[in-house]
């Protein structure tokens, strides 16, 4: 590659976290280093800025690192086990559990909701730097394949911890919303009907909270007709309502039985 | 179609309100408030007009006149007379008669008996409108304001969040909605029919769409009609309004709209419950179809913009469909 990428674990010591933000953010002109292909994914350009901070810091070598167990064979005969690996990276698989808090638990979403995701995703119209380009190399097939292994997985409980009026605070804001607020309860359509509809018992806190912070962006956008109207109530909290909501439904133990 | 259905709708609203333009004039008064307004302005109206044609005339002869008549009004009686005891008598009389025609200061009751009393909430852009029955339930409804003919009733008018003013011209003066303030103006309808209000303080960009009719009626109709809507909703009556009535409660439209009677209790939106059986739709701005329903569900933002609903486009023209039967059959 021309010109010669420069080693990371120098960037802190060059620059600092806000320009390294707009670095990745934006990219350089006239070099090779692209913009965060997510818009408004500010979120996750910070997520790289972190891991810079640690490059810098020489921590990752120490850091266990689990193995996954690819069931290529069993559950998704045939379609390739490069788009499988690029899942399991993060969202684990049916021994590992996600790996990541800041990656939603796909085990427990309903099969016509984890399709529409990625078909978003790989049109370009739901905004994420890493799912974006993973699902824009995958076939129609895989994305059948890979979203009924994860559907059929069994869920795994999560551990979650958060103080008792935490937890309470989330509890109303679910099931009565905040009027006052012009914020609707959430049970109001999280409530597993609908299966484009995600259900969120035992998804992961900070993904939940992340996601309901990035709506109050005014750069990000998401997908017509579901995200956009999500947006559209997601405005409507704090970040303190955000951080509660999240933490009660990451409490509660996952449904059995999701609508497919 | 819905560009062309919302169009032909703006258009044929305008005509009709064209063809009946005392629905929402001051000068076609239906209350005992807006007759003594009503008087008042031709008062002062006619009596304007003859000082301005006093003044036209004088000034006439000032410019036009011989000189006798100009050494006429040269004199210092004119200024004595017309200048100050005329204006100081006309002024005086004109405040007095102001005061005594508007009744300032005074309430008015009905034989002592406390008045039928209506909450009126201004929201960004609809009204909440919260009546009492003899029992102390509250019963809400939205955009339309049922008063017994020839009673005095006070409205008690409070915001949820900006200014608004309200205005029914055909039954009183406007009242502003001030935030943490409530205002009362008391209304006395005289002739039953049906009226329209509108806010009269600019409150944001769908401001001109905060319209609502004033219905008034018969105490027997009315008492008739407060019973029927303190009732809770109809079941659906066949299978597509079932279906119709599994979405709302599913898809979180029960989340900020009540349906009395249903899992749907929600405060953020108007109540429902009766939703059929009201004059128009989304406070005066469409007729109340299910055309206009579905059309209302899928773009709302286009036909209110930045109002609080969502945009529900997710729907298929079935369900659609379905969902809007549902509540157009709410009556």
């Amino acid at each position: 590659m021309l010109p010669q990428p420069p080693d990371l674990t120098g960037a802190f010591s060059d620059y600092s976290a806000r320009e390294l933000f707009w670095i990745v953010n934006n990219g350089l002109k006239y070099t090779g280093m692209p913009a965060w292909p997510g818009e408004g994914r500010t979120d996750e350009v910070w997520s790289v800025v972190a891991h810079l901070a640690k490059l810098k810091e020489g921590e990752l070598d120490d850091e266990p690192r689990q193995v996954s167990i690819l069931p290529v064979e069993d559950d998704v005969a045939g379609s390739g086990t490069l788009p499988l690996e690029n899942c399991v990276r993060c969202h684990g698989d049916g021994t590992t559990g996600r790996v990541s808090a800041l990656v939603p638990q796909l085990q427990n979403l309903s099969l016509p909701y984890l399709m529409r995701a990625l078909q978003e995703y790989r049109a370009g119209t739901r905004s994420s730097g890493i799912m974006e380009p993973i699902a824009y190399e995958m076939t129609d097939a895989e994305i059948q394949r890979l979203t009924r292994y994860y559907a059929e997985l069994p869920s795994v409980q999560s551990p979650s911890a958060a103080s008792p009026a935490l937890l309470e605070r989330g509890r109303e804001i679910a099931e009565q919303g905040i009027p006052e607020q012009d914020l609707p309860r959430c049970s109001s359509c999280h409530n597993g009907t609908d299966p484009q509809i995600p259900r969120l018992e035992n998804q992961s806190a900070r993904y939940l909270a992340n996601q309901l912070n990035l709506w109050r962006e005014t750069t990000y956008r998401d997908t017509h007709p579901y995200g956009s109207l999500m947006a559209n109530i997601g405005k409507r909290m704090t970040q303190d309502d955000a951080r509660a909501v999240s933490a009660w439904y990451a409490s509660l133990p996952p449904v059995e039985g999701v609508p497919q | 179609m819905n560009l062309l259905l919302r169009t032909s709708m703006i258009g044929a609203t305008g005509i009709l309100l064209g063809a009946c333009s005392t629905s929402q004039s001051a000068l076609a008064p239906t209350g005992e408030q807006a007759e003594r307004i009503n008087t008042l302005f031709w008062v002062m109206t006619i009596g304007g007009g003859l000082i301005l044609l006093l003044v036209c005339i004088l000034a006439g002869i000032a410019i036009f006149g011989g000189s006798d008549w100009r050494r006429r009004l040269a004199g210092e009686n004119l200024i004595k007379w017309l200048g100050i005891a005329f204006p100081v008598v006309v002024l005086s009389v004109l405040l007095t008669y102001g005061f005594l025609v508007l009744r300032a200061g005074a309430t008015s009751t009905q034989d002592g008996a406390e008045n039928l009393r209506i909450s009126v909430s201004g929201e960004l852009w609809w009204w909440r409108v919260t009546y009492t029955d003899a029992d102390g339930n509250r019963i809400e409804t939205a955009n339309e304001i049922h008063l017994p003919v020839g009673q005095p009733v006070t409205l008690e008018l409070t915001t949820a969040d900006v200014i608004h003013s309200f205005w029914a011209p055909n039954l009183a003066g406007k009242l502003d909605m001030i935030p943490g303030r409530t205002n009362e103006l008391t209304v006395t309808a005289k002739v039953p029919g049906v009226t329209r209000g509108q806010c009269a303080e600019y409150c944001g960009g769908a401001h001109a769409f905060m319209s609502f009719h004033v219905v008034a009626q018969s105490p027997e109709d009315f008492t008739t009609w407060l019973a029927e809507e303190a009732s809770p909703s109809s079941e659906p009556a066949d299978a597509a309004l079932t279906r119709g009535k599994d979405l709302f409660l599913g898809t979180g439209c029960g989340g900020c709209h009540a349906v009395r009677g249903t899992a749907a209790t929600g405060s953020i939106g108007p109540d429902l419950t009766h939703v059929g059986s009201r004059r128009s739709l989304a406070a005066a701005t469409l007729p109340n179809t299910a055309e206009a329903i579905a059309d209302f569900i899928v773009n709302n933002q286009h036909i209110k913009p930045e109002n609080k609903m969502p945009t529900y486009a997710m729907f298929s023209e079935t369900q659609l469909r379905d969902l809007s039967a549902y509540l157009e059959s709410l009556r």
